[in-house]
């Protein structure tokens, strides 16, 4: 049941088409998240700022390895997970020992 | 239609879904003050909104993009509810929920900490200065609902050293326990590890103290000077008021002001904490040079808070070296406490005494109270 060539090549230019978008609405999400991790008030609201940053820089990676067609962007998202879930759960327990002084 | 044109619609509306919630998250953080509401919309964004995306990878029809992909999304579905949980957890450790009517946080935590007892931590090692801390804490009048939790925290010197180098901690924390229990007071006790001035700072800090209690072990000029004191290291590190217990009993409290944030955290202990209700409190400035009428007004006022809170209050100003006049106002008026705040800060949060606080600790005859501030800071700033 293959359609037209045409109406293939329209449906291919919409998904790159808004890929790319979804690239550069990312790289404005990863603005967004810096712009929360500068007005983060305090140790635990950073802490989740850098969190939020990190996952909005997987996207970033995801999208563009999506655009480019190539896989080794997200395999540096993964890496990237993994090591901010990491820093997170230390930091936190860090935080916690540190005791109740801001 | 074909498969890829399917998987390409697929994949379109995924992205603009995971786009979509994760900008809609990334806003209500930007929006939202309290961390515990922020931790819902970061939410947003770390699962719902990257896991679409990742799952969007179909649309490329290339294999090692999916394995990959999929792989993230598996790793992050599982680990993101972990990172919230630590973030919570150290959140309700900082922080007091806002409640509800947005009445003042702070306000209700610590009327809250009042009206329940407090919660203690005293530090055992066997040792006779240890003793001290034990004896210390049973003549003190403990407000109805306090926890105590006795450590048993030891090194192998201290072991050596003490009277009964064979004596289990048991029996020894049975003893004690026994003694401070009493209605409105429960004692538990817990064996702690090796290293244990860390041991002792990790549990109160778990324990979520309100004080920490510890004996003192003088050991020569030098050694305290390196730093090397145990009770001092605590005191350094300690994530709430520590008491240096060198007496048995709590009569008469000495309590010195300059007016700074530190002494008034100290001023606002004394003042709350129901352990002072039947204290003398002898308020006292000392100043360097010959009095000007603001120290006096400094005492005056911080008396007038205290006689308000309902304690007996004796005011002097003199004029002397800070801590050594500390020293012996104390030893003068036969004092059972020295209560001081601590001062100073780095910039990794460590609080180092203060020189005035550090040579009171080091050289009074008497039991010595490191008052911290102890507000919990609500959560929206």
């Amino acid at each position: 049941m293959r359609t037209s060539a045409g109406s293939a090549t329209w449906c291919a230019d919409v998904l790159e088409t808004v890929t790319v978008v979804a690239f550069g609405w990312s790289t404005l999400l990863l603005g967004l998240a810096s712009l929360l991790l500068l007005r983060a008030p305090d140790t635990l609201h950073r802490l989740l700022a850098l969190e939020v940053l990190a996952t909005t820089l997987v996207m970033v990676l995801t999208t563009l390895s999506y655009v480019q067609g190539v896989s080794y962007y997200v395999d540096a998202a993964l890496a990237l997970a993994l090591l901010s879930f990491t820093a997170t759960i230390v930091s936190a327990r860090y935080i916690i020992r540190r005791g109740r002084r801001p | 239609m074909t498969l890829e044109t399917l998987l390409g619609a697929i994949a379109v509306s995924l992205l603009i879904g995971g786009c979509a919630l994760a900008t809609v998250g990334l806003i209500g953080l930007i929006f939202k003050p309290d961390l515990f509401e922020q931790l819902h919309a970061a939410g947003l964004v770390t699962g719902p909104g990257i896991v679409l995306i990742l799952l969007a990878s179909i649309g490329t029809g290339k294999a090692e993009i999916i394995t990959s992909a999929i792989l993230v999304a598996a790793f992050v579905l599982v680990t993101g509810s972990i990172s919230t949980h630590v973030i919570a957890n150290a959140g309700t450790r900082r922080y007091a929920p806002v409640p509800a009517d947005g009445a003042d946080a702070r306000q209700e935590v610590v009327e809250g900490s009042d009206a329940t007892g407090m919660r203690v931590v005293i530090a055992y090692d066997g040792s006779a200065a240890a003793r001290v801390a034990t004896d210390l804490a049973a003549a003190i009048d403990w407000p109805a609902g306090t926890l105590i939790r006795l450590l048993w925290a030891t090194d192998d010197e201290t072991r050596a050293a003490a009277a009964n180098p064979a004596a289990t901690p048991e029996h020894d924390l049975h003893e004690i326990a026994a003694r401070l229990r009493r209605p409105g007071v429960a004692v538990d006790a817990e064996l702690v590890g090796d290293e244990p001035v860390d041991a002792i700072i990790d549990a109160s800090a778990t324990f979520d103290a309100d004080l920490l209690m510890v004996g003192s072990r003088r050991r020569g000029v030098v050694q305290s000077a390196l730093g090397l004191s145990a009770a001092g290291d605590i005191v350094d590190r300690a994530p709430c008021p520590v008491l240096v217990a060198r007496s048995r009993t709590l009569r008469s409290v000495l309590l010195t002001t300059d007016g700074s944030g530190q002494s008034e955290a100290a001023s606002e202990l004394v003042a709350r904490w129901a352990i002072f209700d039947l204290a003398r409190v002898h308020v006292i400035n000392i100043v360097a040079a010959p009095a000007a009428t603001d120290h006096g007004r400094v005492v005056e006022a911080t008396a007038a808070r205290l006689m308000d809170a309902g304690r007996d209050v004796v005011t002097a100003v003199f004029q002397g070296h800070p801590a050594s006049g500390i020293v012996e106002a104390a030893r003068d008026r036969d004092i059972d406490l020295v209560v001081i705040g601590s001062r100073g800060r780095t910039g990794l949060g460590r609080t180092l005494l203060g020189s005035v606080a550090g040579e009171v600790l080091a050289s009074a005859d008497c039991s010595v109270l490191i008052a911290r501030p102890l507000a919990r800071r609500p959560a929206t700033s």
